[in-house]
């Protein structure tokens, strides 16, 4: 690969205090350098453009059993997004949910090289896998479900922190995943009953642990085996008027755990915060709690959050929510998937619509922006929208619009419900407007710095970091964003260069490589004695209760064509 | 202003060919020569419109409204026939394949022949007759979704296939002879008017009226009886449902 | 013992949708000599049967042996002249070799279809309708307490399931196995699965749509509209059913081709469906498709993730458009469509109606198989294969979409269903690379 250098550009790469300057980047055997021979070198001329890391997706909804059982109940969702396949691409489907060639595109034209697939129920981590080793371009990684896992809640019960450590290590292991990810822990096994959990001191069917308990022992686990992100919480009782002090709730909850590492403050990430921050007590009346999350956030450092931005328009709900997913379809009596996993998890999928005229939809709407606007630290919340669940991906560009532009909003909130009036965005929020260096960090530095992948380098442009660059088409000496809106949702939606490993991927918006990317996994090692006391349990739980033999369990290497094992800082405990 | 254009197939074929691109909306403000290099899809290959169908130009015209086009002949491998069209004319000297007037917003199909399948989906004006039978799912929607058809009128002279108004949310569909199994079939709006028999109508009915006038009709267990009712001068008997469909099922089912 | 002979465990039985890995084979010299565990039907495709010895070519009219290599050029040939291309079959072979055949079927614009057109296709459009409450089988064994198999005989079609994860299996929450269990069949005749049911009730033929629309009437509260007999099932029965359903504290409903290709197919479907999530107004309640082949699901998730749609895709116009009812193989052969066709691990001439039947004789076939069964007698091109699942490796997923990696067991003369698309699609892009 010919090195390369982008000229002139305007560089936002706020990890390493770059707020906007004009400054080249150089690329070299795919890492950013500082000095390359410029003769030999592809030149880029990024005059009067904006050169910014390539954007990290930190929770999303892309590849495995949800995603694939969301494209199946929605043939009119796959048949409303279709373009014919190109000289280089394949055919894309999808206009909530993509099919893996759009997924992997349209990150990409976006200026997005590094994703994360937020939830993988281990027993079909092998189905997840399948999918990212689809999706073009990007690097990737996934979390895995641990929230309701039959084992681990007995270890909890029992106080075997110890072991729970042991078997996080296999499961992580076993699934070829690199974060704990926690839904509805404890509600997920309720489920299995038709039951749910709302608070986080109520104890689940049978097992006789609570939320709380749950995560704050995974928390002590996540610490102790040096794992790069914090424990990745959807709190219980997501979606229902009220349900900010569950939220709270479960903040507190992890509260005197101690981080493990010294390059991560965050115990817990609470991700598409907007779904946990309603006050009232119905549909009608429910009104915007964010102010409890952000002064909770500008006083906190244990707790970082993403957005989980709601956007109108039609989209697919699927979360491993069993529960909730039933009661939004008990709401609109639309189709619905729920699929169930032995011993593990859960998971729920409803088509959507969210309109402007609907109250809570609107306070929605605000709460994400609210939550973007209003935390004063902006490597502590993340730009998402739970894709597909608040809105598909593809609506970042109107987001990043949206939190440039108070114009905007203002158009916006003439069109919707009364109910805004419930919310801070015609109040608090008016006249808020975050800079390119905010945006940033909400698209890509505080992804990095939350999973700690600045070292693996993603996230910013020092060198040593990852040859990922995104180059947009606005010149930030001539922008007005907030007279402008039009102009950065077009920017951001089709970078003019998508760098991926030193590689053009994207050229004026179209896709012009495929190459493939890495998966980043985590294999922590256990100390022996304490791992086969574990695998004891295991098996029995095997043997008797799984419906697929252990041998049969793990993901194979085959799976994995280019596995990135990420280091761990473990503890003494376990190590 | 106005437009004919004649559309001939030069030989008989086996792989269908896909002309949604052949409407009036296309045809209008073009030259002959511009009408003729149109694209169709035959199979998996996109070829000029005149090197299927011999093609006859006569006028000119600004707007669809003012083009008419005639397919001549046996269009029995001819799929999507005016799909999608918003004005103008299409007469259809023969049968056609399926998708006959799908996602059509306005004008006037006239089918002289029979229809194949899905005649008339997503059809949201407009007008689409069919002189002889017509397939399955006329009126329908696409797979997967909860409305269908959502405005104009189908009249199908002879026999229709099973799923008559499948996901009708409005519009009107009359069947001058039989239909097959369950006409309105999760219907929620719109209305059906079948001449003769029919298997279970009204299946999943939220909304909309069905009325069945034959005398050989399949009834659903699950639809409460509601008096009877003068309908175009004849006394029907009135039910309501279908009541499977929990708190929603509101549709209205006459029968003699 | 004999030296040579090797013990494998937990096999994956590439078989029927069940899945079953819990086998255990003793290889000897090479070849498979023993196997534990699987059913009658297992067993006798893991020991293996007579096999395709050699690629073909039908040349007038006799199937002539000839190099692998030839077999490929004559089917890259076939498939990149052809205007509508129909690929079907795939769903006994690997998840690995269904992604290799999509790109091929994208490559030549043709229709990918597989088996589910013939068996469990409207229960995907009932899906597509109203969705589909459900769980994996473990789910099933550790909780439920009533069980409904609706128009499927497993106890014949999948030999295991009973045993391994609905009605005899011992379960977390349900320690005493068949005995902490009510179990429900319904169909249209007595088969042997009603003979280890707790209750059987017949319905007539093509009624089953309106045996769910009067249970679901019961769940309404209109249980008063129902006559006295709904499909020759009396209403006193059916409402002992609805209370019986809305009692147990983890219900599911198993369902079959008794179901799916009955009058008003998918739609029986859709009604079964409706009906169980109903059911979770008053407890827990899932439902199941019984699917087949071992890896039919396989391949409508891998057709999925490729392309956004399960089966019957239509690759033609260089996007997907899915319409069972015209894209489906039976009616793309039926109305004779299509102008060539693969055929992978898949045996439409026993399986497919005469009228497809008929068109297959006219146009250029090609087949890809391990067996010689019905469809080699008028296959124009033969490229045998590895068993997969025995001899080849990949992945596959059991009826309730878990994923499980078949194994490669012993070695093989032949390439892989993988491998030999691979070369196919090689090929067909060589030839049109010139354009
Ligand atoms: S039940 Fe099916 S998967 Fe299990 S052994 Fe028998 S054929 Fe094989
Ligand atoms: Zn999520």
């Amino acid at each position: 690969m010919a090195d390369m250098i982008i000229k002139n550009g305007t560089v936002y790469d706020p990890l390493n205090n770059i707020p906007g300057e004009k400054k080249d980047i150089c690329i070299k055997d795919g890492k950013v350098t500082d000095k390359i021979k410029e003769k030999d070198a592809t030149v880029i001329d990024a005059k009067g453009k904006t050169v910014m890391p390539g954007g990290v997706e930190i929770h999303a909804h892309i590849a495995g059993a949800k995603v694939n059982a969301g494209r199946l109940m929605r043939p009119e969702d796959a048949w409303m997004g279709k373009v014919p396949k190109g000289k280089l691409t394949r055919a894309e489907s999808g206009s909530s949910i993509f099919n893996v060639y759009a997924t992997g595109y349209k990150y990409a034209r976006m200026g997005y090289t590094t994703l994360f697939e937020a939830a993988v129920p281990p027993l079909l981590a092998r189905h997840t896998h399948e999918e990212l080793e689809e999706i073009p371009i990007a690097d990737k990684g996934a979390y895995v479900l641990m929230d309701n896992n039959w084992l681990g809640m007995e270890y909890i019960k029992n106080g075997e922190i110890d072991k729970l450590a042991a078997l996080s290590a296999w499961f992580l292991k076993a699934t070829k995943c690199m974060v704990l990810k926690f839904v509805n822990p404890g509600g997920n096994e309720a489920w299995g009953w038709g039951k749910n959990l709302i608070e986080v001191n109520e104890h689940t069917p049978h097992f006789e642990v609570t939320p709380a308990e749950i995560l704050n022992a995974f928390a002590e686990v996540n610490e102790r085996l040096g794992l790069p992100h914090s424990i990745h919480v959807h709190c219980n009782n997501l979606g229902h008027p009220g349900n900010v002090g569950t939220t709270i709730d479960t903040f507190n909850a992890v509260k005197d755990i101690k981080p493990g590492r010294s390059d991560r403050k965050a115990i817990l990430h609470a991700t598409h915060a907007q779904f946990h921050a309603y006050g009232g007590s119905n549909w009608k009346d429910v009104e915007s709690e964010s102010k409890v999350i952000v002064d909770y956030i500008n006083s906190n450092d244990h707790v970082t959050i993403d957005m989980g931005q709601l956007m109108f328009g039609d989209t697919t709900t699927m979360t491993a929510d069993g529960a909730m997913e039933y009661d939004l379809h008990k709401l609109s009596r639309r189709k619905w998937i729920n699929c169930d996993v032995e011993l593990e998890t859960g998971s729920g999928i409803i088509p959507v619509r969210y309109s402007p005229k609907v109250a809570v939809n609107t306070v929605q709407w605000a709460i994400g922006l609210e939550l973007a606007l209003l935390i004063k630290d902006k490597t502590k919340i993340a730009l998402t929208t739970d894709h597909p669940n608040a809105a598909p991906f593809t609506k970042y560009p109107e987001i990043i619009a949206l939190l440039m532009s108070s114009t905007m909003r203002d158009g916006m909130m003439k069109g919707v419900h009364e109910s805004i009036k419930r919310t801070l965005l015609p109040s608090e929020c008016a006249g808020i407007e975050l800079t390119l260096e905010d945006i940033a960090k909400i698209t890509r530095g505080t992804q990095a710095k939350l999973l700690n992948f600045v070292e693996l380098g993603k996230g910013h442009l020092a060198p040593g970091a990852d040859g990922d660059v995104a180059v947009y088409d606005i010149d930030p000496d001539k922008l007005d964003g907030s007279r402008n809106p039009d102009q950065i949702i077009n920017a951001f939606r089709k970078a003019i260069y998508t760098i991926k490993g030193g590689e053009i991927v994207v050229k004026d918006g179209e896709v012009v490589a495929t190459p493939m990317g890495r998966t980043f996994i985590a294999n922590p090692e256990i100390d022996e004695s304490l791992n086969k006391a574990m695998l004891e349990d295991l098996t029995e739980k095997f043997v008797h209760y799984y419906s697929v033999n252990m041998a049969n369990y793990p993901v194979q290497s085959r799976y994995l064509r280019n596995p990135f094992e990420i280091p761990l800082k473990p503890s003494k405990e376990v190590a | 202003m106005a437009m004919t254009i004649t559309l001939k197939l030069k030989e008989a074929i086996m792989v269908p060919i896909e002309a949604d691109s052949a409407t009036p909306d296309n045809f209008a403000g073009n030259a002959e020569k511009d009408i003729k290099a149109i694209k169709v899809w035959h199979g998996n290959t996109e070829v000029a419109l005149d090197r299927l169908f011999d093609v006859n130009v006569n006028g000119n015209a600004d707007k669809p409204a003012d083009v008419k086009i005639i397919f001549d002949g046996d269009m029995s491998r001819v799929k999507h026939i005016g799909e999608g069209m918003t004005d103008g004319e299409i007469v259809v000297n023969g049968d056609v394949d399926m998708h006959a007037g799908a996602l059509m917003e306005g004008g006037k199909i006239t089918v002289k022949g029979n229809a194949d399948g899905w005649a008339g989906r997503n059809m949201k004006g407009g007008e689409l007759i069919i002189e002889g039978n017509a397939g399955h799912y006329v009126g329908s929607g696409y797979r997967g979704e909860a409305r269908g058809m959502r405005g104009g009128k189908i009249t199908v002279n002879g026999d229709a296939g099973d799923y008559v108004g499948n996901q009708l949310a409005e519009g009107e569909i009359c069947i001058n002879g039989n239909a097959g199994l369950m006409p309105g079939l999760d219907m929620r709006g719109g209305k059906i008017i079948i001449d003769g028999s029919a298997a279970l109508p009204g299946a999943g009915m939220l909304k909309g009226t069905v009325i069945v006038k034959g005398d050989n009709i399949e009834m659903m267990p699950t639809f409460g009886a509601d008096g009877t009712e003068t309908v175009d001068g004849v006394e029907m008997k009135k039910f309501v449902g279908d009541l499977a469909v929990r708190g929603r099922g509101k549709g209205t089912l006459y029968v003699k | 013992m004999n030296p040579d002979s090797t013990i494998v465990t937990d096999v994956v039985c590439p078989l029927c949708g069940s899945l079953c890995d819990d086998i255990t084979v003793r290889i000897e010299n090479g070849k498979i000599v023993e196997v534990r565990d699987a059913c009658d039907m297992g067993e006798s495709k893991i020991l293996g049967h007579d096999r395709i010895k050699s690629p073909m070519i039908r040349e007038k009219g006799e199937l002539k042996e000839v190099s692998y290599e030839k077999a490929v050029k004559k089917s890259a040939e076939i498939l990149a002249k052809s205007k509508r291309p129909l690929l079907y079959g795939w769903s006994s072979t690997t998840c690995e070799a269904h992604e290799k055949g999509i790109k091929l079927a994208a490559e030549v614009g043709g229709i990918v279809d597989n088996t589910a057109t013939v068996c469990h296709g409207p229960s995907v459009i009932a899906i597509q309708t109203v969705g589909l409450p459900s769980c994996t089988l473990g789910q099933i064994k550790n909780r439920a307490d009533l069980i409904v198999y609706w128009g499927s005989n497993q106890s014949q079609a999948h030999p295991r399931h009973m045993s391994r994860y609905s009605s005899f299996i011992r379960g977390f929450f349900r320690e005493e196995g068949r005995k902490a269990k009510y179990v429900v069949v319904i169909d249209v005749r007595d088969t042997t699965t009603t003979n280890v049911a707790d209750e059987f009730i017949k319905v007539e033929p093509g009624h089953d749509y309106k045996l769910l629309s009067a249970l679901r009437a019961v769940l309404a509260d209109k249980a008063d509209v129902l006559p006295d007999d709904v499909g020759g099932v009396p209403k006193d029965a059916i409402m002992n059913l609805a209370e019986r359903m809305k009692k147990a504290e983890f219900g599911v409903i198993f369902f079959g081709m008794g179901l799916t290709q009955s009058r008003s197919r998918y739609n029986n479907v859709v009604n079964a469906i409706a009906l169980t999530r109903e059911l979770n107004q008053f407890t827990k309640f899932v439902i199941m498709p019984m699917r087949g082949h071992y890896n039919v699901t396989g391949f409508g998730q891998v057709l999925t993730w490729e392309t956004g749609y399960p089966y019957a895709v239509d690759l033609s116009r260089g996007y997907a458009w899915y319409n069972p009812g015209e894209t489906t193989s039976t009616d793309v052969l039926n109305r004779g469509e299509c102008d060539s066709a693969l055929i992978i691990a898949s045996d439409p001439g026993a399986h497919f109606p005469g009228k497809s039947l008929k068109h297959l004789s006219k146009i250029p076939v090609i087949q890809v198989d391990p067996y010689h069964n019905p469809t080699t007698e008028f296959a124009d091109v033969v490229i045998p294969s590895a068993v997969a699942g025995i001899e080849a490796e990949g992945c596959a997923y059991r009826m309730d979409n878990v994923p499980i990696m078949v194994r490669k067991l012993i070695d093989s003369e032949y390439k892989s269903d993988e491998e030999i698309i691979d070369d196919v699609l090689n090929k067909v892009m060589e030839i049109r690379g010139g354009k």
